[in-house]
């Protein structure tokens, strides 16, 4: 859950008191940006993405204007900008106008939680602008502090001094960046990045740190972020339909984490413990749909529900349902194997059936009554299947179950499909 | 406050750290109290760690339940409202374990710390607590000197000391896993923290202690400080780590005795959120890969070890799979010289405990044979395989079945799984199998199905008849005739032939008839392994004529059945309820066994083969019904020749039917087997089965079920009266 850019960005650096440049939207009049133009001069025109995006000034996605014209050309040019970055790909949807604050130093500012220091750490350095990796170390300031007494002006002016910053910037600097841990610490974030803060001089040469770019993740298991009311649909979409409507069910009591790795995928593999959804995730690779954590212990009804979505969404193009887990250390497997054994009756009961081989590696309390639950629905649906326990090697069940599926692919599908007295022939992925 | 120059840390860390050997992280002395101990998860664990730690939980704390105690097979565990209630009733310990919810967690730890002054260690089980807690506990326990372990951990075991403090390591059977070595596991998974330690007793190494990390993005007890305690354990010779993705801890962590290092989660680079393990993340210079790499630098390996490629050093290998764990671990400890603690325990090798391939042409090294499962595994897999028949689970009562079904698009029905316009390709005995035991069957039990039903089409002399025939004379419509025949054959008449068929069904299971296809009708069985004794009415001393043209009928059309050739192996004569239930035994046994129909559908068959026999010779007049013909056909004809189509043509409209007029004739009875689910007439036969109360099957009344069928079906619905 990340947000970039000032489009919203402004309003939360206001919310914490810590000045901004001038920013409009992408409903901005053209009055509303001459105006801009005519205070400032010079304007940014910054595509807005969702999410969390960055290297935008490389790709060229940064556009400049000192007169409207030229404005509401880059407008144009980068309202629906597409950009990459890795395995991330963003398309814009909007654009914002941004003062231009002339100045002479650049400030570089981020805070997160360092595994190094085991503690929230700020990172801080005057040639900001720039890709802080390309630095030299001396030129920058990482530096720990301590979250119950939270960053103090002096952990600021100390770091500001040892890496040699400009004196004159060292006092504005200090008596603002703090309240920026307020916002970070208070509101659920867990990362906060401004670059550039431009330093912008008054009539008096009295300098004031300007945030001119914006970025921050949230941490999903904090409530403390709602209390900003950022529209909701900001984080919408980082779900699909699948993912949303299981999250719906997420409580405490039992995971619900589910991620869509390929919706063209053939194994359905309801996982259980965050352990064996590395391992199988990792062994299935794209032969996966989803890559799930359904463990700790969800009761009966909870389960079913959960089976029931992901039979829903996916059961129908699925060669192999593989329910796996370690030997579980709450989890009741009884009553999750029941819970999925009873939606999949109730799925063949309302859809009809559907070519399936089910794998199930699995340990824990009651476990062979589960087993003997999911079997007799197999037997009863006329599905083949291998029920292993924790005794067989959780790899090599995930092996076993990646052959059947090329087996399936393989003519098996359909030859399920004809036992089943399923008449139209499957088609095989 | 007692600040940390109180509390000595050990080693150079740039943080506190206060215990400087594994085998203080789970020791005898150890006294432990739990917060939330009540609490669902705890109320199943605390009990087990508690007995295998032989008592080391003094006390817990429930809010509003103070006063009340927790059951463990050594003792009561008192539990008071808060942790300071708990110290002035006398309780000291060391340990905090909390169980709290997320956002109750980080208070907890605030209370522990404050409340208690000897408190050293805590261990932190609750996930998904916030950043912005953990950064505050972290900064808790770092302030007052205290160790903490977790959060999203599984907690501490030691084999050595039998100890273990927490969560759930090792199941509710931990020695079962934990058996005492040379081997000390540091895992960010819980559940994969019991399976490494079972998965090196196979291999035969034991462990010493056991540490779940958890996998937040706060790991408070990490790999450096595991690296460092581990160096100073003379028990542990080499350790095995289970990494995931996110944080630069392992990069930190020093190691002077030999590791195997499991990393898992490549593709999480590929991610742009967490799954599972809140801090196991997207591509960063701490992914896999990375982790992967500093590894192998610290072990001084240039490639991961894989079974087909070996690669070690004497300080360690990097692994990317946990089943190659035991063999990187066995070849670095054998770099150093050092043999496994005990002899191999087991292989992990697939051993499935149930399987079925349906038939199914499967590749043999997908054939995978069913073996025992361990102790005492075993013993209720067995007692599981004793059940015959399926079960269906309880669903509140709707025309629910899923029997009959319509397809939304094509409006086309079908019953159990057959389309109609299949059905009406069907011969009549095949549609009357598919009604019955849900599966059309195939030849052989066409030929023991026409002469079972025949044998109660000619109703000469029978009440039945009477009934019908009055019913037509008075101007009933066809069904009010059927049905007036239908109540006549009521539960008597088939009593001895479902206890016959409950009888022959439990006697060949014990005797181990398989469910494979053809077994009902199989040479080879031997018969003989049946055992007899104790059931009347399946013979008598003088021949029953009915029997013996039933078996003559059969033996005619060529039908084979199992059931039939042991009962005519019998002293005596068959009976003809005996007979009936062979051939009833016959058709259901293979439904039965894969678990198609449950034992009440399959010894209901009899009666229902009666009731049919019943309506198609109830369908035609009483001159038709003569004491040696039906419709004109002689008995044996009958039995053992004409097709059931045949005969149910005959008796409605007077003629053996030629091949056109046969073929329209099925094809008609086919296309009327459903109307799809919820039609009026199922609505009948339900309401008058449901009246009676069907929660008891034997106040089950089929034929009354089909009086409500033929009763809600007329001239204006219902297939037209048909």
């Amino acid at each position: 859950m990340q947000i970039t850019g000032m489009l919203h960005g402004a309003r939360l650096l206001e919310f914490a008191g810590f000045p901004t440049t001038d920013v409009l939207g992408p409903a901005a009049s053209e009055e509303e940006i001459k105006a801009m133009l005519d205070k400032h001069g010079l304007i940014f025109i910054k595509p807005v993405f969702k999410g969390g995006i960055g290297k935008k000034g490389k790709a060229g996605l940064l556009g400049r204007a000192k007169d409207l014209q030229t404005a509401l050309a880059e407008k144009e040019r980068l309202y629906f900008a597409e950009h990459q970055v890795g395995h991330v790909k963003a398309k814009a949807n909007g654009v914002t106008f941004e003062a231009g604050v002339p100045a002479t130093h650049e400030v570089y500012f981020s805070i997160s939680d360092s595994t190094h220091f085991r503690a929230p750490t700020m990172t801080l350095t005057h040639m900001g602008g720039m890709d802080i990796e390309e630095l030299d170390k001396s030129q920058v300031a990482m530096v720990p502090f301590d979250p119950l007494t939270g960053l103090k002006a002096f952990v600021v002016a100390n770091a500001l001094t040892e890496i040699g910053a400009p004196k004159e910037i060292i006092s504005p600097l200090v008596q603002q960046l703090p309240k920026l841990w307020e916002l970070f610490h208070n509101f659920g974030m867990t990362t906060l990045e401004l670059n550039p803060i431009r330093m912008r001089e008054d009539k008096k040469g009295r300098l004031t740190p300007v945030a001119c770019d914006f970025k921050c993740g949230f941490d999903r298991d904090d409530p403390r972020w709602l209390r900003l009311k950022l529209p909701p649909h900001l984080f919408a979409a980082d779900y699909s339909n699948f993912e949303q409507e299981i999250n719906t069910l997420r409580t405490h009591q039992g995971q619900s984490d589910v991620y869509v790795i390929n919706d063209k995928g053939t194994v359905l593999a309801p996982t259980f413990g965050g352990g064996a959804n590395s391992l199988v995730t990792e062994m299935l690779g794209d032969a996966a749909i989803i890559s799930s954590d359904f463990g700790g212990n969800p009761p009966y009804e909870k389960m079913k529900e959960v089976a029931r979505i992901c039979f829903k969404h996916w059961l129908k193009q699925a060669n192999v349902l593989f329910i796996i887990g370690g030997k579980s250390n709450n989890t009741d497997i009884f009553e999750t194997l029941r819970a999925m054994a009873d939606a999949l009756r109730e799925h063949f009961s309302a859809h009809g059936p559907t070519p399936l081989y089910v794998v199930v590696g699995r340990g824990g309390p009651n476990l062979v009554r589960g087993m003997g639950a999911l079997r007799d629905t197999c037997d009863a649906l006329g599905l083949p299947y291998r029920l292993f326990g924790f005794d067989s090697d959780m790899s090599e069940v995930i092996q076993f179950a990646k052959k059947i599926d090329l087996w399936m692919r393989d003519g098996g599908r359909a030859q399920v499909a004809q036992r089943l007295g399923i008449e139209a022939p499957a088609t095989t992925a | 406050m007692p600040s940390t120059f109180q509390r000595q840390s050990v080693g150079d860390f740039k943080y506190h750290v206060g215990i400087s050997s594994l085998t203080q992280v789970a020791s005898r002395d150890d006294r432990v109290c739990v917060l939330n101990i009540l609490g669902g998860e705890s109320s199943e664990v605390t009990p087990v760690s508690h007995v295998y730690s032989g008592g080391n939980v003094v006390c817990g704390t429930a809010p509003g339940k103070g006063g009340s105690v927790l059951e463990t097979s050594i003792g009561n565990i008192p539990v008071y409202n808060n942790v300071r209630d708990a110290l002035a009733a006398g309780h000291r310990f060391n340990c905090g374990v909390v169980y709290l919810p997320p956002s109750a967690a980080r208070d907890g730890v605030a209370e522990l710390i404050r409340v208690n002054a000897e408190l050293r260690k805590i261990f932190i089980i609750t996930e998904k607590i916030s950043v912005h807690d953990a950064r505050e506990i972290r900064a808790m326990g770092q302030q007052n000197g205290i160790d903490i372990f977790g959060a999203n951990g599984l907690g501490v075991a030691d084999s050595w000391n039998q100890v273990r403090i927490g969560g759930a390591l090792g199941g509710d059977k931990p020695g079962d896993s934990l058996r005492p070595g040379s081997i000390a596991i540091f895992s960010n998974s819980g559940g994969f923290s019991t399976t490494i330690a079972q998965y090196l007793r196979m291999a035969g190494w034991g462990t010493t202690t056991v540490v779940s990390s958890g996998k937040d993005v706060y790991i408070h007890y990490a790999a450096p400080e595991f690296a460092f305690a581990l160096a100073n354990d003379a028990r542990s010779k080499a350790a095995v780590l289970y990494c995931e993705p996110g944080g630069f801890y392992e990069n930190d962590a020093t190691f002077t005795k030999p590791v195997v290092a499991c990393v898992v989660g490549r593709w999480k680079s590929k991610l742009t959120r967490a799954v599972g393990h809140a801090g196991a993340m997207a591509g960063g210079s701490d992914d896999a890969q990375a982790k992967e790499r500093w590894f192998m630098e610290k072990f001084g390996v240039t490639e991961l070890f894989t079974p087909e490629n070996p690669v070690v050093s004497s300080k360690g290998a990097v692994v990317t799979n946990i089943a190659h764990i035991p063999a990187a671990l066995t070849a670095v400890m054998r770099a150093n010289a050092t043999m496994p603690d005990f002899p191999a325990e087991g292989n992990l090798a697939l051993k499935p405990w149930f399987g079925s391939d349906e038939g199914l042409d499967l590749p043999d090294e997908l054939r995978l044979p069913v073996v025992e499962a361990l102790a005492p595994y075993n013993e209720q897999v067995a007692l599981l395989n004793t059940q015959i028949g399926g079960v269906v689970p309880r669903q509140t009562m709707k025309d629910a079945s899923g029997a009959s079904q319509m397809d939304a698009k094509t409006q086309v029905s079908s019953l159990h799984g057959t389309t109609m316009l299949n059905a009406a390709t069907f011969a009549l005995e095949s549609n009357v199998a598919l009604a019955l035991v849900h599966d059309a069957g195939g030849e052989n039990d066409r030929k023991l199905i026409a002469p079972a039903i025949a044998a109660f089409i000619n109703l000469y002399g029978r009440p039945e008849l009477a009934a019908a025939q009055a019913s037509r004379e008075a101007g009933n419509a066809p069904n009010a005739v059927l049905a007036a025949a239908a109540a006549i054959v009521g539960p008597k008449r088939q009593e001895a032939a479902r206890a016959a068929l409950k009888f022959m069904i439990e006697r060949f299971h014990v005797a181990g008839l398989g469910m494979e296809f053809g077994a009902s009708l199989s040479e080879d069985f031997e018969i003989a392994r049946v055992d007899v004794g104790g059931q009347p009415g399946l013979t008598t001393d003088t021949p029953d004529a009915r029997a013996q043209a039933l078996i003559a009928g059969v033996e005619a059309r060529g039908g084979r059945s199992v059931f039939l050739r042991w009962l005519q192996s019998l002293p005596g004569h068959p009976t003809e309820a005996a007979v009936l239930a062979a051939l009833c035994a016959t058709l259901a046994w293979g439904p039965l066994s894969r678990k198609r129909i449950s034992r009440a559908t399959a010894e209901s068959f009899p009666w229902w083969l009666q009731l049919f026999g019943t309506l198609i010779g109830a369908s035609t007049d009483a001159s038709k019904h003569e004491p040696t013909r039906f419709s004109g056909i002689d008995q044996p004809e009958l039995l053992g020749k004409l097709s059931l189509g045949e005969i149910a043509f005959a008796a409605l409209l007077g003629q053996i039917p030629g091949e056109d007029d046969l073929f329209a004739f099925q094809t008609l009875v086919g296309l009327l087997l459903t109307n799809g689910p919820g039609a009026i007439s199922a609505q009948g036969a339900k309401g008058a089965v449901s009246a009676d109360g069907p929660e008891q099957p034997d106040r089950v009344q089929l034929n009354k079920a089909l009086i409500g069928f033929l009763t809600h079906t007329g001239y204006a619905h219902g297939g037209n009266g048909y």
